[in-house]
Formats: C-alpha cells, sequence, structure tokens
C-alpha cells in the first residue's frame, strides 16, 4: 500500500483545552481564538441563544462576559485569563447552533489577546493531537 | 437566624436542608422582580442561606428575558398608551407581562447545598410548584423543560439562570390572566398580525381564575409551595427576614443597573440571514413565525407546533389588512412548511 501523506491536522486536533468547558488555539497574529470544547458542548445542552463578549473590552478573568442560553436557563462565562477582546463570532450569535454542530471551528466563541499570554499557555492541557505546542 | 439555620451542613438522610423563606408580600414590580439578584450574593457568599423567595407585584409590569432586545419586543405604540415599567430579568425565556394578578417563587441556591445549576434543575425544583397546584385541585403538569400546564394550556412560566456565584429559578402562577394585555404589548411587523397573536395566546394560555373559577389567596398558594418542597424531600423552608446587606445591595447596586438604559437596552442580536423576520413563542412548542413573502410583497404567517405547520397565513401588505388563510393545497404553504423546518420551528 503507498504511503498517504497525512492532510492538515483538523480543527479539534489543534485546540488546546483550558479545563473542561473550554479550547483556544493561538492565531498567526499572536491573539488567541477560544471555543466551547465538545464536553462544554454536552454540559451547555441545546443553546438557543449566545451573546458574545463586548469587542474591544478588557475583562479580568472569571469577569461574566458572554452568555449561553439553553432551555430557558441563561449561563455565563468569563475570560479564562485577563484579556482583551479582539473579535466575537456574529455568525454563532445569529445561529447558535453553530457551536453544537462545529465546536472547534465555525462555532468558535470569540478571539482575545490575553495580557499575559503565558498565563493562558499555562493554563493549557496537551493538544489533542499531543504535539507540543 | 443563627448558623445552624444556614443550610450550610450537610443534613442527616432523615433531614432536610432548611431554606429560609423570604416573603417579600405585596410589593413595587422591581423588588418583586429583581430583589432576588440581592439576595444572590448573599446565597453564594454563605451569609444567607438558600433561599425561597415569595412575592406579588403591586403593579403591572413588563419582564424581557435577559437575552431579549426591548427595541424588537416591545410595541412602541402600547408603550405610549401605557409606559408600564420594563425591567430585563437575569433568568432566560421570553417577553411577559406581570400584574398583581400573579404570584411568583423564585430559588437562591449554591451547588452544595442546592443543585449544580441548569436546565436539569428546573425539573427538579418544578416539582414542587406541580405539587403545590394539585394539592389546590388544579390537575397541573410539567411539560420541559419548564412550563406548568393545565391539559395543554400553560398556566405557569419559569426559568433559571447563573448569577453573582449562585443559580437562579424563577416563576410565577397566572391568578388571572390579561390576555389582551400580554398581546398588546409584543411588537409586531404588522398589524393584521395581531388578531392571530391574540387567538393562539387564548388558545395555549390559562389562569386559575379560567380552570377553577377564582384563584386561591396567595398566602395560601404559599403555604402550599412550602409544603409541597417539603413533600418532595427538596428543603424545608422557614421564614426568615432579608438581611441589612441584600436590602443596601438592591439599593446600590440592583436597582441602580435596572435604571441604567445600557442594561435594560442591549442591542439585538445579528439574525440568521433567510430566517424568520420575527419569532414568538406562545407557550412551549407552540409559537408563530412570520417570514418574508417569497414570491414578492408581504408577509407570510406560519402557526407551528414544535417543527410542524399547523397553519399558514399570507399578510398582504404591512398596513392593518386581515391575514388571509393559505388553503391545503396551495404551493405557498409548502414553501411555507420547508421554511419552517429549515429553522426547526420550537423545538
Amino acid at each position: 500500500m503507498p504511503f498517504a501523506a497525512p492532510g492538515p491536522p483538523s480543527p479539534r486536533a489543534t485546540a488546546c483545552p483550558i479545563g473542561p468547558d473550554l479550547w483556544f488555539r493561538r492565531a498567526p497574529d499572536g491573539s488567541y481564538v477560544v471555543g466551547l470544547t465538545e464536553g462544554g458542548v454536552q454540559r451547555a445542552g441545546r443553546i438557543a441563544r449566545f451573546r458574545g463578549p463586548t469587542v474591544g473590552r478588557t475583562y479580568t478573568a472569571g469577569e461574566s462576559a458572554l452568555s449561553l442560553e439553553s432551555e430557558k436557563w441563561v449561563g455565563h462565562l468569563g475570560l479564562p485569563v485577563d484579556g482583551t477582546v479582539l473579535e466575537g463570532n456574529a455568525s454563532a450569535e445569529a445561529d447558535p447552533s453553530l457551536i453544537l454542530r462545529d465546536p472547534y471551528g465555525a462555532g468558535w466563541l470569540y478571539r482575545m489577546r490575553p495580557r499575559d499570554p503565558g498565563a493562558l499557555e499555562a493554563r493549557a492541557g496537551r493538544r489533542t493531537d499531543g504535539e507540543e505546542r | 437566624m443563627n448558623a445552624s439555620d444556614r443550610g450550610t451542613a450537610s443534613p442527616r438522610a432523615d433531614e432536610l436542608p432548611v431554606w429560609r423563606l423570604l416573603d417579600l408580600g405585596r410589593c413595587a414590580p422591581e423588588r418583586a422582580q429583581a430583589f432576588v439578584e440581592a439576595v444572590a450574593a448573599s446565597v453564594a457568599a454563605n451569609e444567607a442561606p438558600n433561599t425561597l423567595l415569595v412575592a406579588q407585584p403591586d403593579a403591572p409590569y413588563i419582564s424581557l428575558g435577559f437575552h431579549q432586545s426591548f427595541v424588537e419586543e416591545l410595541d412602541p405604540g402600547f408603550l405610549e398608551r401605557r409606559p408600564l415599567p420594563v425591567l430585563r430579568r437575569v433568568e432566560g425565556g421570553g417577553t411577559t407581562y406581570l400584574d398583581p394578578d400573579q404570584g411568583f417563587y423564585q430559588l437562591v441556591y449554591r451547588d452544595e447545598a442546592g443543585g449544580p445549576g441548569g436546565p436539569a434543575d428546573l425539573a427538579r425544583f418544578l416539582a414542587g410548584p406541580v405539587r403545590a397546584a394539585r394539592s389546590l385541585g388544579l390537575a397541573a403538569e410539567l411539560r420541559v423543560p419548564s412550563d406548568l400546564v393545565v391539559g395543554e394550556r400553560k398556566i405557569s412560566g419559569n426559568a433559571g439562570g447563573d448569577w453573582d456565584g449562585a443559580h437562579l429559578l424563577v416563576g410565577g402562577f397566572l391568578g388571572r390572566a390579561d390576555t389582551r394585555t400580554m398581546t398588546d404589548l409584543v411588537r409586531l411587523p404588522a398589524p393584521g398580525l395581531r388578531p392571530i397573536v391574540r387567538r393562539e395566546v387564548d388558545r395555549w394560555m390559562t389562569s386559575w381564575e379560567r380552570e377553577t373559577g377564582a384563584p386561591p389567596r396567595w398566602e395560601v398558594l404559599t403555604r402550599a409551595l412550602v409544603e409541597a418542597f417539603r413533600a418532595e424531600r427538596l428543603f424545608d423552608a422557614r421564614r426568615g427576614p432579608p438581611l441589612p446587606a441584600e436590602e443596601r445591595r438592591f439599593e446600590t447596586e440592583t436597582w441602580p443597573r435596572h435604571q441604567d438604559p445600557a442594561w435594560r437596552e442591549l442591542p439585538p442580536i445579528p439574525r440568521a440571514p433567510g430566517g424568520p423576520i420575527r419569532k414568538l413563542r406562545i407557550a412551549g412548542p407552540r409559537g408563530i413565525l412570520v417570514f418574508d413573502h417569497a414570491e414578492g410583497e408581504g408577509l407570510e404567517i406560519a402557526i407551528v407546533d414544535g417543527s410542524e405547520l399547523r397553519e399558514g397565513f399570507l399578510l398582504s401588505d404591512h398596513g392593518g389588512e386581515p391575514a388571509v388563510p393559505l388553503p391545503p393545497d396551495a404551493p405557498a404553504l409548502a414553501t411555507l412548511r420547508r421554511a419552517v423546518e429549515r429553522t426547526s420551528g420550537f423545538d
């Protein structure tokens, strides 16, 4: 059987988990994209509404920044570390089912610049493909 | 209240956790609606026990769900005629009209002594109001996730959320239902839609008065609720006053936040392209979807049960003309059915 070169890693494989609910992926410009893990999606339930964090605002870690509503329950999430939100995912706000269908891809939550990127990296688990970050 | 009443120690298997029964009685809308938010921080900090708060508003007002937009939800003409207070709650769900013919129960609790929060808590705790209603002769049932219904009609709406480190579950009973006001306050894309909305509200909402002839006195219902939560082995609620810290927090943090337009009038969440221009949940899986007419000017109205189209209407313009029912063989009805299925309706 001829050797087949591996394709690019899947979005899931390149996501670094931060605790059970969130993942991040470092973008080429040094910012970080953050989303819900599969476990986080399962815990959230059937998400009906999602309001992302305020773009341009600096949050402290844990401060309520975004909200998810499923089956009439509103849960709040904070940023994993202090930082500034650079971009929200308007597509996921308009269609929260994106978060359920593609949590590691089109259903990302926001892009941020941490005050101390090292603090975020230090909180991360291994990438799901086992490579070092 | 002494420390032993604070519900922090794990109860023995034959003991129930002790909660506070905080009875605000008849009070101003802002207190009936939002004092619970001031309680949340005390409960989260273990300064107060888990709490069952009961209250009745002494005047009408409107409550928006946490994710709802003032501008999208409320009819400006109605607010001009009846400038009711509008409060945005921290829990989920839709727009509600509330008045002195309704009574509220609100649960505030911490993880370790109450539950983990989230939709599963709704079903667990709503066993209490269901049992209370049944003990007073109303054949109420829980329709998951959060409605109490009699037959197919909703008599109690409930919602939850996490706030300030505590979990909140809020709901209420409709003693009498002012379905005209419930309908008139809703912003609609065309006046011709309002009679259809009213018909659906009358069809799927009910009240204690409609079911039994008269609502019970609120004191009676409060006693029934306390007994029901105990009988369901959920908690034993004992009367206790509001704490000075809760009063202070309400005056200095909660109420000022609710008066801030930036809190009350959050910008609308963007809408998915191609989706309905208006989505109105009436009760549970029943609701109304409004689409731009695929064939030209006007609107298409879908009366929906879950993701199933029950009826379709055309509104020929955006004026006050009545909606025209779509016959079963109309091609527009098939188009509308496909549009409803794409949105998943109210599943």
